[in-house]
């Protein structure tokens, strides 16, 4: 299918010409028979966050109820780690270089009430979770965590109260010397 | 009056928007090889055209050179905001969307000329203050670049970020500092204004040209060293490089001070005449040559001496030419200014040091491994070429020197000598 020579490759997903498989991952589930592709299946805790990993994902279901989520790092090289926690009672995980069962390293399960969390860190090259969701378990979203960091801090707060401080610092002293310049000419 | 905290303020201004300039063009190079021709517009758009319109602004009066102050910072600001919000954290640096790498010229334009104001803010004052002050002001800029480069290991955005530190702190000094009222304003700008600078002017009627020599020798000091120091360097060795050779640059600019404190420290204080003009050329002379020499000699060896490009030598040689270049280059700029408004003629010269640097980054940018380096000098006539106009301008600018040395010595000689009147300094 993603055979060069295969007229029907498909195309680059939204002009990311690194990841020619956003389409790709589709087809494959469609062949599959795995259920609904659903866009809003993965989601950000706080996306507005400006270091909210950048990821592309994709989140499917399967006939018997496991997740499949296949997300890599839209930044490039530098791999950023995520976490996330299922209703499951456990995962594959299959990542680069070989994606061969059981060789993936990028990751850790813990195991917590009512399910397992799991934290990784997602390079360049997509990783795929298969998700042994409980038989109880309803299809559920992908919540990836973010931590309110440093850098948010600084983008958010700090710098604007540094700005926000110069401005008071400068009008203060303006409104002074206006002051002072008025009563110069009173007098 | 405290003049040290002017000091303080100006020189913490200079030396952070020195800073800024350069962390800010640190990965232009990689952004540009990236770059559709249309980007290229908004490239000389902002990062030519901005710094244009500031130095015309900036010499109405003080007020509006503070608030051009203000305007640089802000543009610098919400530029990196929109190129960080909207751009992948790596390095090297992957292709940028259109809007977040027009928003980066803006942000490198608002760095530009920051540093071009904070330049020019130090050296009206140059008489008032010790070259000592310019040193620091350098010293703590060259510094600051050494240590923000290092934590882009971390993705360049970084830096990016670091650096909207960096000019709201300088800002606040500078402002905290600046003395208060129309008085205040009127004491800044005093030695700016054509009554005090006409009574320290050199009369050379060659000066502009031999500007033009020098400015070209101090640019091309600063390409050499920033650019072709790092050109083959592969990237992860910027993070580990930058810290040694950016401190080094901090030492040769402190270097350079002392230098100009004792070459140029009596002369700026004299007055008009032909004496200083015949004395501010021979320390000129000789600086323009150290200079002049120390560039060509150091690209000599960068291709022609196998094995000391890249190596650990070269980073430390070149950060220390560096350093010393740019800071002599604007004490000789604060000696040989105009007879009026000489803010504008600061921030239009220390303008192509900045651009320097940035060309710099492209160079570095450029993708050849070592043996296509080497190749540059051995196999093509490139760097014989190069090597061969720089030596003519030196040369045209020793030339000249030489001249007006030899026209006005037989009258400084005759002229009975005076003792360097110190500056008038406010009270």
């Amino acid at each position: 299918m993603f055979d060069g020579s295969n007229p029907y490759k498909p195309g680059p997903y939204q002009s990311d010409t690194y990841k020619p498989s956003g389409y790709a991952y589709k087809a494959i589930a469609h062949q599959l028979n795995w259920s609904t592709y659903i866009p809003r299946g993965a989601i950000l805790a706080n996306p507005g966050l400006p270091s909210a990993p950048r990821l592309r994902t994709f989140y499917f279901l399967k006939g018997n109820g496991d997740v499949v989520f296949i997300c890599w790092n839209a930044n490039g090289d530098i791999p950023t780690d995520i976490a996330f926690s299922m209703p499951a009672d456990g995962v594959d995980v299959f990542s680069a270089p070989s994606y061969k069962p059981g060789l993936a390293t990028n990751y850790a399960v813990e195991n917590i009430t009512g399910g397992i969390t799991i934290r990784a860190t997602i390079g360049f090259s997509p990783t795929i979770f298969v998700i042994d969701m409980k038989s109880t378990a309803s299809p559920t979203a992908v919540v990836i965590e973010t931590i309110f960091n440093f850098y948010d801090a600084s983008l958010l707060v700090i710098v604007p109260c540094l700005v926000g401080l110069c401005v008071i610092v400068f009008v203060v002293k303006e409104r002074k010397r206006g002051r002072a310049d008025r009563q110069v000419e009173k007098l | 009056m405290n003049l040290n905290r002017i000091n303080l303020g100006t020189s913490i201004l200079l030396g952070c928007s020195f800073a800024s300039g350069v962390i800010s063009s640190y990965y232009l190079g990689q952004v540009l090889t990236h770059l559709d021709s249309e980007e290229i517009y908004g490239l000389v758009g902002f990062c030519v055209g901005f710094p244009l319109l500031a130095l015309i602004l900036a010499n109405v009066n003080e007020t509006i050179k503070k608030i051009m102050i203000f305007a640089s910072a802000a543009m610098a600001i919400v530029g990196s905001y929109i190129l960080m919000l909207g751009s992948p954290n790596t390095v090297p640096v992957l292709k940028l969307d259109t809007i977040p790498v027009l928003m980066y010229f803006m942000a490198l334009a608002g760095h530009m000329s920051l540093f071009t104001m904070g330049s020019a803010e130090v050296l009206r004052r140059a008489r008032e203050m010790d070259y000592l002050w310019l040193g620091v002001g350098m010293a703590i800029g060259c510094s600051s670049v050494g240590i923000v480069v290092w934590t882009s290991i971390f993705g360049w955005l970084y830096m990016i970020m670091i650096i909207n530190y960096i000019v709201p702190v300088a800002i606040l000094v500078y402002f905290l500092f600046y003395p208060e009222g129309k008085e205040g304003e009127m004491i800044m700008r005093r030695p700016q204004t054509k009554e005090v600078v006409r009574q320290f002017v050199v009369p050379d009627t060659w000066k502009g040209g031999k500007i033009t020599f020098y400015t070209l020798i101090a640019a091309f000091s600063a390409l050499a060293t920033a650019g072709v120091g790092g050109m083959a360097m592969p990237h992860e060795d910027y993070f580990t490089s930058a810290p040694w050779f950016w401190s080094f640059a901090a030492a040769g600019a402190m270097a350079a001070a002392v230098v100009a404190k004792l070459s140029l420290g009596k002369i700026i204080g004299m007055p008009t005449g032909i004496k200083k003009e015949f004395k501010s050329n021979i320390a000129w002379l000789v600086l323009g040559c150290v200079q002049g020499a120390s560039v060509i000699l150091l690209v000599t060896v960068e291709f022609y001496v196998p094995g000391y490009h890249l190596s650990f030598a070269s980073g430390l040689i070149g950060g220390a030419i560096l350093g010393f270049n740019v800071v002599a280059y604007m004490a000789v700029l604060s000696v040989q200014h105009p007879p009026r408004s000489n803010y504008a003629f600061y921030m239009f010269n220390t303008y192509f040091i900045m651009f320097a640097i940035a060309l710099a980054s492209y160079m570095r940018a450029i993708n050849v491994d070592i043996t296509e380096f080497y190749a540059l000098a051995t196999e093509e006539d490139y760097i014989l070429y190069i090597l061969g106009g720089l030596a003519i301008v030196l040369a045209l600018l020793v030339v000249n020197q030489v001249i007006t040395i030899a026209k006005t010595a037989r009258t400084a000689r005759d002229v009975p000598s005076i003792a360097p009147k110190p500056a008038e300094v406010p009270r």
